[in-house]
């Protein structure tokens, strides 16, 4: 009994070995290609083709490369590129790639790593390229969208035939300006601000005096209205008897406009004292 | 069996003998763990105490001496190739062994998946389906695989500051951004999102969640890019984010992430700490200004209120001064000759009592030498300046 299983151990480690030397499994998010004494044979589960599985070689003839099939991100960083108005820019971008053909892949890269970095060469010219004659306008706002359209088909035709490979797309993530220009672009922040600053005081002490000013037309006239009222009413009652009415204010003139004290030199013959002359006054 | 006689010969059972014999007797898979039970309230520990290491009574006959000497026998039974119908002792621990491999190579396939997340099983690598939360089991390694993977949960991704003790540190080499005017603007911004297909999600982009933060940098700088400076920092800010979340949506689903983008919230956009000031004083402007409108204006009312008491004042005076002066007239008017005299001397009455009336007779032609000093209360610049005065 224990020899059968011993034997039947034995048979399934065999078997084991066997089928690990012999089957592969290609899972859904890989793809492989299997060569025979290095030589290409087949590719099994590209992008466009839904085959992941159980897949069988020869063991010690065949081998077996697999890669990623998912979308791969590419971070391309500090990149200067001198727009065509000659501004500076520090471009970070992004590039989504995917291996599309395993076996062109393999045969220029071998592995993932090389791959990459072929690409990253590729994707840095592309960006030069088109950046580079495109003003700083552009690629900052304007027409950035499109200078990605056109980096990605630029680099999907320089790589594909060469790497194997698909862009699926590229993003400028930052397009910067350089740290001199930068301090340069603050001072005209700054600059901007103070001008704004200064147009906003300025309008409100404009806006001040206008207001201060109708404030003391209005006061004017509301002024002369009453003085005009005055002279109406004095005309008025004053108009009844102009002769009495100066002798009735200029009496009352002579008592408020002498202060305490005056000093007044009267004559003795003045009407005021006709009687400390003669009983009977009379001049 | 073997082992239920040495435990029932077992002279001091539940003293502490049992965990020196359950090493050596573990032979069958459930005679250990049963063993156990019935001494568990001495624990395998609790015998400890009561008979320390140090002296043990019946060390010499203690069990361990036999029973490693029936292991090293059966040993030797098993690899010596003993009779193939010998004992049941020595076939019985290989269907154990085989029974123990394959129950745990069985057990690869089990899996459990919290609230929330989803398992993702491939048959031969292959997708075969999505589980929700449980304990489930799938056929063993080789053949299916499983990945759980947090889809109810809400991500997030934070760009532009780092959140550190609860307070946001600024990151400026991700938070400055050029706006369309070629100003720069310093955004901190968080991005919501969620898995809505697991299956993407787990087989179409590498490393999703750095794909997602990426997209989100590159959308937002690109959205910046394409509007000003004032109404980003002002009146903008929703806009921004619904055109963000917009742009994020539209490339993701190009990559087939299996992403869906639930919020963009900006929780920053300000002039960049360099040209804040300049920013602050703008603001600053603003008071000054609306200051300077509201002192305008108070003055305003100020001077319109004196203005108008003034009109009111002099109607008023002069209404009662004309008043006087009929009331004065009607009277006059009886009595003419009567009245004015009467009015020229109680002024004149008046007139001088208060001032310092000097009468002086001008007839003799000479003029008299006054001394005003001497006479005067106050002095003036009087009518009469006199060369010998002071």
């Amino acid at each position: 009994m224990q020899r059968n299983v011993i034997v039947v151990l034995g048979v399934a480690l065999l078997a084991l070995v066997f089928a690990m030397n012999t089957l592969f499994i290609v899972r859904q998010d890989r793809q492989a290609i299997v060569l025979r004494f290095r030589e290409y044979q087949r590719v099994i589960n590209a992008p466009g083709a839904d085959q992941p599985g159980v897949y069988f070689k020869i063991p010690f003839v065949d081998s077996v490369v697999d890669f990623d099939r998912k979308i791969i991100g590419l971070t391309l960083e500090g990149q200067e590129i001198a727009a065509s108005d000659q501004q500076y820019l520090v471009v970070d971008a992004v590039v989504r790639w995917r291996i599309e053909d395993p076996r062109l892949f393999y045969r220029s890269a071998i592995t993932e790593e090389v791959g990459r970095s072929r690409l990253e060469t590729f994707a840095r010219s592309a960006m030069g390229r088109a950046l580079g004659s495109a003003t700083s306008n552009d690629i900052i706002s304007g027409r950035r969208a499109e200078l990605m359209q056109t980096i990605e088909s630029d680099l999907n035709a320089a790589a594909a035939t060469a790497l194997g490979v698909h862009v699926i797309d590229v993003r400028i993530r930052q397009a910067d300006l350089p740290p001199e220009t930068q301090e340069r672009v603050y001072e005209r922040m700054r600059s901007e601000r103070a001008q704004v600053a200064g147009r906003i005081r300025a309008e409100g002490e404009r806006a001040a005096v206008v207001i201060r000013a109708t404030a003391q037309e209005q006061a004017e006239q509301t002024r002369g209205e009453g003085d005009a009222q005055r002279a109406r009413i004095f005309a008025r009652a004053y108009g009844r008897d102009p002769e009495f009415a100066a002798f009735y204010r200029s009496m009352r003139a002579y008592e408020t406009a002498l202060d305490q004290g005056t000093p007044i030199v009267v004559p003795p013959d003045s009407d005021f004292f006709r009687y400390m002359q003669r009983r009977n006054g009379g001049g | 069996m073997k082992q239920a006689a040495k435990n029932g010969a077992r002279p001091q059972r539940g003293i502490g003998g049992i965990e020196h014999l359950m090493p050596w007797n573990d032979q069958s898979g459930g005679g250990g763990p049963s063993g156990a039970g019935p001494g568990g309230g001495g624990g395998p520990w609790g015998g400890g105490p009561r008979r320390p290491w140090g002296q043990p009574p019946r060390q010499p006959q203690g069990p361990q001496g036999p029973d490693l000497d029936d292991i090293l026998r059966q040993f030797r039974d098993r690899f010596g190739g003993g009779g193939g119908g010998g004992g049941g002792r020595r076939g019985l621990p290989w269907p154990i062994i085989a029974g123990v491999l394959v129950v745990g190579w069985l057990l690869t396939g089990v899996f459990s998946v919290d609230e929330g997340e989803n398992g993702v099983i491939t048959t031969l690598g292959d997708y075969s389906y999505t589980t929700g939360p449980g304990l489930h089991m799938h056929a063993p390694t080789p053949f299916q695989a499983h990945q759980v993977i947090n889809v109810t949960g809400q991500r997030t991704a934070e760009i532009g500051f780092a959140m550190q003790n609860e307070s946001a540190a600024d990151n400026p080499d991700e938070s400055l951004m050029i706006t369309g005017d070629r100003n720069i603007v310093e955004v901190h911004f968080r991005i919501y999102y969620n898995i809505a297909n697991v299956m993407h999600f787990a087989f179409n982009v590498r490393d999703p969640d750095f794909a997602v933060r990426a997209v989100a940098e590159s959308a937002m700088r690109e959205v910046i890019g394409q509007r000003q400076l004032e109404p980003i920092i002002t009146t903008d800010r929703a806009a921004v984010e619904l055109g963000v979340s917009q742009l994020m949506q539209q490339t993701l689903d190009e990559y087939e992430a299996g992403v869906q983008v639930l919020r963009v919230e900006i929780l920053r956009a300000v002039a960049p700490r360099a040209v804040s000031e300049a920013f602050n004083d703008v603001l600053n402007a603003r008071q000054d200004a609306e200051t300077a409108i509201n002192n305008a204006n108070r003055e305003t009312a100020r001077i319109v209120n004196e203005a108008q008491a003034y009109r009111e004042r002099v109607v008023r005076e002069a209404t009662g001064e004309a008043d006087r002066f009929m009331a004065v007239h009607n009277e006059y008017r009886q009595a003419p000759q009567v009245t004015r005299d009467r009015l020229y001397i109680e002024t004149m009455e008046r007139v001088y009592r208060n001032g310092d009336t000097i009468i002086l007779d001008q007839r003799g032609g000479a003029v008299p030498y006054l001394p005003l000093e001497g006479m005067v209360r106050r002095p003036a610049p009087a009518a009469q300046a006199e060369p010998g005065v002071r």
